[in-house]
């Protein structure tokens, strides 16, 4: 993508944009209109060369009334355009986050990637649609991983006793009826994810034609979320901060520190804080799908990192001091997941894994219980290669939706931590080509890959455009009975 | 009870072994080799550089149950086990596509290939029998393949893992008759059979020949100037050191891996189409499996708890000698083409039901392509009342393994039950055949009924370390049996250390080491590990003899090879017992015995395996090791148990004196310093 747009071309467009932006920004007023932006947008800092931004009003035609309203339905990003800048897919990233946090209207508590465009995914392959709970998660179910390990947090300020991160996954159902017509020896002629409009017509005409279902908001094109969950008592103060929702969780009983027996059958209902997201999809010239990743803003801290300031200046954010302990902003935030006097050498250390009955066990030598975390590659950055011009561009596109968004809208309380995808197309295959990784080189989402943040999302999802690249592809049950999806929200 | 008796089901499909095979030769472990971790030129790659370790099933699937001699089912509709997929699983991965791991005990004892962390589950959809595989080596291993084509390596060798499912679960709610009759069983026996196995990986030759018509096609030649180290690098090096086949690279994922470390992904995707083009040979796989994949054949049935666990207490036909060879060299005993073949008898109603397990007896052309009628002829299942003496033998069936479903079905059970006067209890078996034109004893029964075993036969020993399983005493167990029972109290049985000369023979004579250089300095000294103490004879308790093994400091003798391995002979030791007593030459004990002290600092270790285990190549950087992103994996996976699949195989070759170093140093790192 870096490579589709002349610089001088690009720096040409921004000024416009500043232009455009202060032109209607004065025209309409519409900035000054929307409570409790104003004093945020003032504070913003979008002079930066590097800076990825966003005008209030292309920020309103993401919603579906084109305003911006607190708990407004976001629209799903057209994925049949062409991205032209990397601060263009960040800018998918976020409407994408949006649009499947957005609450559906229909007063039964759905969001939509919880409602009828998504399906569940069980552990089994099994599709599920159930709106306004999630039918299920589990203790890294979501994130297999190497080690299967099991996340636990000291999240007193939302519960009153440690809590594991559970996880679901999710598929829109253009990605549901793409998989189900592929496992049938349907769309013989495509070999990846779709990413044009006749490709994704066979697979609307598949949906209904096969299953009489309407697909809604097909231009997302394949859409797969990963969520990261923690229950919480929904009573706590903090909990408002949160996207929540109604989860059946195993019930787990502790054996001993080192572990915590399931039967296989005992779930309970809890109510779970969202604490990360990962949203990945395919768009136009993009098989190999973007894969950007969401947290909530008090999750971690991040390691220190540099951006550019508002006049190109190089400015170091500093989290934690020489000793390795929280300084600064860093220090007075509480955090989720990284205690105050917690002290970075300790962080990220796996201390228990599930077993493929449920069962979670402490690794040896350690005990059940909470770890540190922090984000080593703030922005998906590496420590030894920093990228300041990227972390500059998702620092600001994050402050900028942030403070767009209305008071009130939980939204406001989510942050990306990066996107990436390449610049030819295709995850790595074997016999070549080699993935060219563009955007965060080393993604990670602290609540997701805890403990492998080194990687970047293609050092896994490599080796084949279907299966080897979506590893919940070949997972996946067929869609068996018609769907009754034909209610838009 | 075992697997030899009822109730049984088979299987069969496909099994993978992927090892990696850069640490197939002590003189890859020489850090001298490596100028840096990815200069290979002086290195013997092999055939799978960049192996992941992987066991794992496909394609497996239950084809028959038997309940009794005369009872069996081949449809889901007599028994619903039948056609359940049975698939290799592991619980610390959590992922149900992934087995466990294979790995050798060491560079000069490649013949006892263990499988660890490997769970069996039947049925991928709801799951009817799940059990965690205790951890073995594979035994018996020969070459099957006899034919004049056959390939001269593994790929025609044919071994079988006994073990032992723990830990089961058992959910009968599809009322599987079998499930039934294991009446709650807390462990089963499991005996599979491998062979085929495909190690002949596809090729790409980079050589002036080959890239010069990469330049001409359009190549850059800063990019083929990049990729010279490849033409050094080789599959194999001859006793002087001479790569055989200079510039020849084995798989495409390996060449990938080793193309960028020398190129960018820019440059590789320019290049690669063209590199390929002019770089892939012709491939010609060793079996007719995919690259690292070969034939299992599987039996599962009951077990019990006061059972040895590796190997069955049962009856034992033995390879015969057939006469002689004669050439111009030499005059070498004529082996049978066929092989040991574990049997037992049981009284039934109307007579003695005999039940062979032929899986990994009888020879095939060349791999996986049915068996060697022209050598077999018609093989007959004999009574042997005059011994060993073929005139004397009474034919008492002919067995039928050119049958459809002989292998695939029954897995090379035949079954059949005499009704004749002869007390089989106490009678030798044995098979004849008469590929050769006239008939010939090719198995047989020792005349005495007499056969042993070692339970455990490989061993990982710290000196200095008490842990009961890796510590510095273990015991081991040779249990001897007359036709299938305990031998008389009181009977002698050896053990011995091969001799650092009858070490290395022996080793390079094995189908899993033959072939390997740098194999030196086996089994020295001699003294670091001591049978029994000193006491080289004892005499068995209800068929079992038991041998203290303690091991001391053997004294860093290989260098940069941790410690040394011992090779140990058993049997037995009264002269009438084993002067018609035939053994099969895989019925040793192997032992490593690990240096007391680490050689290297925590990160050389480290960086020794990301050498040698290219999957952990990020090893080589002592900045990978420190960092937080990755020390606390290393040591989490370094102190999983020996059991765990996280453990193995980073840790083979490492001794517990190391492991703790290394989780020292880690330790120290994640030690905070006082807050300012």
């Amino acid at each position: 993508m870096k490579s589709k747009i002349n610089i001088t071309l690009f720096l040409a467009l921004c000024a416009l944009i500043f232009t455009f932006q202060s032109c209607e920004a004065t025209a309409e007023g519409d900035t000054a209109e929307l409570e409790g932006t104003e004093t945020e947008s003032e504070n913003l800092d979008p002079a930066s060369t590097y800076a990825c931004t966003i005008t209030q009003s292309e920020f309103a035609t993401w919603f579906d009334t084109g305003a911006i309203t607190d708990g407004g339905m976001v629209n799903a990003a057209n994925s049949l355009n062409e991205l032209n800048s990397d601060c263009d897919t960040y800018k998918w990233s976020w409407q994408m986050f949006l649009w499947a946090t957005s609450p559906t209207g229909t007063g039964n508590g759905d969001i939509v990637f919880n409602s009828d465009t998504f399906f569940d995914l069980l552990e089994d392959g099994t599709l599920v649609e159930e709106g306004g709970t999630l039918t299920r998660t589990m203790a890294r179910s979501a994130q297999a991983g190497l080690g299967n390990f099991v996340f636990m947090c000291d999240s007193s300020k939302l519960t009153p006793e440690g809590a594991i991160l559970y996880y679901a996954i999710h598929v829109n159902d253009v990605y549901a009826y793409f998989n189900t017509g592929k496992q049938m020896g349907k769309f013989t002629d495509m070999d990846q994810f779709p990413t044009t409009q006749k490709e994704l017509t066979q697979i609307v005409n598949f949906a209904e034609n096969r299953f009489e279902a309407k697909i809604l908001d097909s231009l997302a094109l394949t859409m797969e979320l990963k969520t990261s969950w923690v229950k919480i008592d929904p009573n706590a103060a903090d909990a408002k901060s949160y996207i929540t929702m109604k989860s059946e969780i195993p019930k787990y009983t502790k054996v001993t520190d080192q572990q915590l027996l399931w039967d296989g059958i005992s779930f309970e209902k809890a109510t779970m804080a969202l604490v990360g997201m990962h949203v990945t999809g395919s768009t136009f010239g993009h098989p190999e799908m973007i894969w950007a990743t969401f947290e909530h803003k008090d999750n971690v801290p991040m390691a220190n990192y540099q951006y550019y300031d508002s006049g190109d200046n190089l400015v170091s954010q500093t989290n934690f001091d020489e000793q390795g302990y929280l300084t600064g902003d860093a220090a007075t935030a509480n955090w989720l997941f990284f205690g105050k006097d917690a002290n970075m050498v300790q962080a990220n250390d796996p201390r228990m894994s599930v077993d493929a009955d449920g069962n979670i066990t402490a690794e040896a030598r350690k005990t059940i219980g909470a770890t540190q975390v922090y984000l080593t590659q703030p922005f998906g950055e590496a420590m030894n290669n920093p990228n300041a011009k990227t972390n500059t561009a998702i620092r600001t596109i994050n402050e900028y939706i942030t403070s767009l968004l209305a008071d009130g809208d939980v939204r406001k309380n989510y942050n990306m931590v990066g996107a990436t995808w390449t610049s030819n197309g295709v995850p790595g295959l074997p016999g070549g080509p080699a993935a060219i990784v563009e955007g965060s080189q080393q993604l990670a989402n602290s609540s997701m890959e805890t403990f492998f943040q080194k990687d970047n999302c293609f050092s896994c999802h490599y080796g084949g455009k279907l299966g080897g690249l979506s590893h919940i592809w070949s997972k996946m049950g067929e869609l068996t009975e018609p769907s009754t999806k034909t209610t838009p929200y | 009870m075992s697997y030899l008796d009822y109730p049984r089901i088979h299987f069969s499909g496909q099994f993978q072994a992927d090892p990696s095979t850069i640490n197939n030769t002590p003189n890859n472990y020489n850090p001298a080799v490596y100028p840096e971790p990815n200069d290979l030129g002086e290195v013997e790659l092999y055939w799978a550089p960049l192996g992941t370790s992987t066991f794992q099933f496909k394609e497996c699937v239950v084809s028959r149950v038997d309940y009794s001699p005369t009872e069996s089912a081949t449809t889901s509709q007599e028994d619903p086990i039948i056609g359940q997929a049975v698939i290799s699983v592991n619980n610390g991965g959590g992922s149900k596509l992934v087995g466990g791991v294979i790995v050798d005990l060491d560079p000069t004892q490649q013949n006892v290939s263990e499988v660890w962390g490997l769970e069996v589950q039947i049925g991928d959809g709801d799951t009817m029998v799940h059990g965690q595989f205790t951890a073995i080596s594979f035994n018996a291993i020969w070459q099957q393949g006899q034919g004049p084509t056959t390939p001269r390596s593994s790929a025609s060798g044919s071994a079988f893992y006994q073990s032992q499912l723990t830990s089961l679960t058992i959910d009968n709610k599809k009322e599987s008759r079998f499930l039934t009759a294991l009446n709650n069983k807390e462990s089963l026996s499991i005996n599979l059979v491998v062979n085929a196995h495909n190690n002949s990986p596809d090729t790409y030759l980079f050589n002036d020949e080959t890239m010069l018509k990469m330049s001409f096609a359009g190549v850059d030649n800063s990019i083929l100037e990049k990729l010279d180290p490849l033409k050094c690098m080789s599959m194999n090096r001859d006793e002087s050191g001479t790569a055989n086949a200079p510039g020849l690279i084995p798989t495409k994922k390996f060449t990938d891996f080793i193309m960028l470390q020398f190129i960018s992904k820019e440059e590789y995707n320019l290049s690669y189409e063209t590199i390929y083009k002019y770089a892939t040979q012709q491939y010609q796989g060793s079996t007719n499996c995919d690259f690292t994949w070969g034939r299992i054949y599987g039996t599962i049935g009951e077990a019990e708890a006061d059972e040895p666990s590796y190997f069955v207490a049962s009856r034992m036909m033995n390879q015969t000698t057939l006469g002689v060879s004669t050439s111009q060299c030499a005059t070498t005993p004529r082996q049978s083409p066929c092989y040991f073949t574990p049997f037992k008898t049981e009284v039934v109603e109307g007579g003695t039901a005999i039940i062979l397990n032929l899986g990994n007896s009888l020879p095939t052309n060349t791999p996986d392509i049915g068996f060697y009628k022209e050598v077999l002829g018609t093989l007959e299942l004999v009574a042997l009342p005059g011994g060993n003496d073929i005139n004397n033998a009474v034919c008492l069936a002919e067995i039928n393994y050119l049958e459809d479903g002989f292998m695939t079905e029954n897995a090379g059970f035949f079954t059949f039950i005499y009704t004749g006067e002869l007390d089989l209890s106490t009678t030798p078996l044995g098979i004849v055949g008469n590929g050769s034109g006239s008939k010939e004893l090719l198995l047989a029964e020792d005349p005495q009924g007499y056969y042993l075993r070692a339970d455990q036969f490989v061993y990982r020993m710290n000196p200095g370390n008490t842990d009961p399983e890796l510590g510095e005493k273990n015991t081991t167990s040779i249990h001897a049996l007359k036709f299938g029972v305990p031998v008389a109290d009181g009977t002698e049985i050896y053990m011995n250390m091969m001799s650092t000369y009858e070490a290395k023979k022996y080793t390079l004579g094995t189908l899993g080491e033959s072939g390997t250089l740098g194999v030196e300095n086996v089994s020295i000294p001699q003294n670091a590990l001591i049978i029994n103490d000193g006491v080289p004879v004892v005499k068995t308790t209800n068929g079992v003899a038991t041998f203290d093994l303690k091991c001391t400091d053997p004294g860093n003798p290989r260098d940069y090879v941790n410690g040394q391995v011992y090779f140990l002979n058993y049997g037995f030791n009264e002269e009438a017992i084993k002067k018609d007593f035939i053994q099969d030459a895989n019925d040793i004990v192997s032992v490593q015995v690990y240096d007391q002290n680490p050689k290297d600092d925590s990160v050389e270790t480290l960086q020794k395996f990301g050498r040698i285990y290219k999957i952990m190549n990020f090893l080589t950087k002592e900045e990978n090791i420190v960092s937080i992103n990755y020390r606390n994996l290393i040591s989490t996976y370094l102190n999983s148990p020996i059991s765990s699949i996280k453990h193995m195989p980073v840790t083979r070759d490492l001794s517990l004196a190391e492991l703790t170093e290394i989780t020292s140093f880690i330790d120290g790192l994640n030690t905070p310093p006082p807050r300012n």
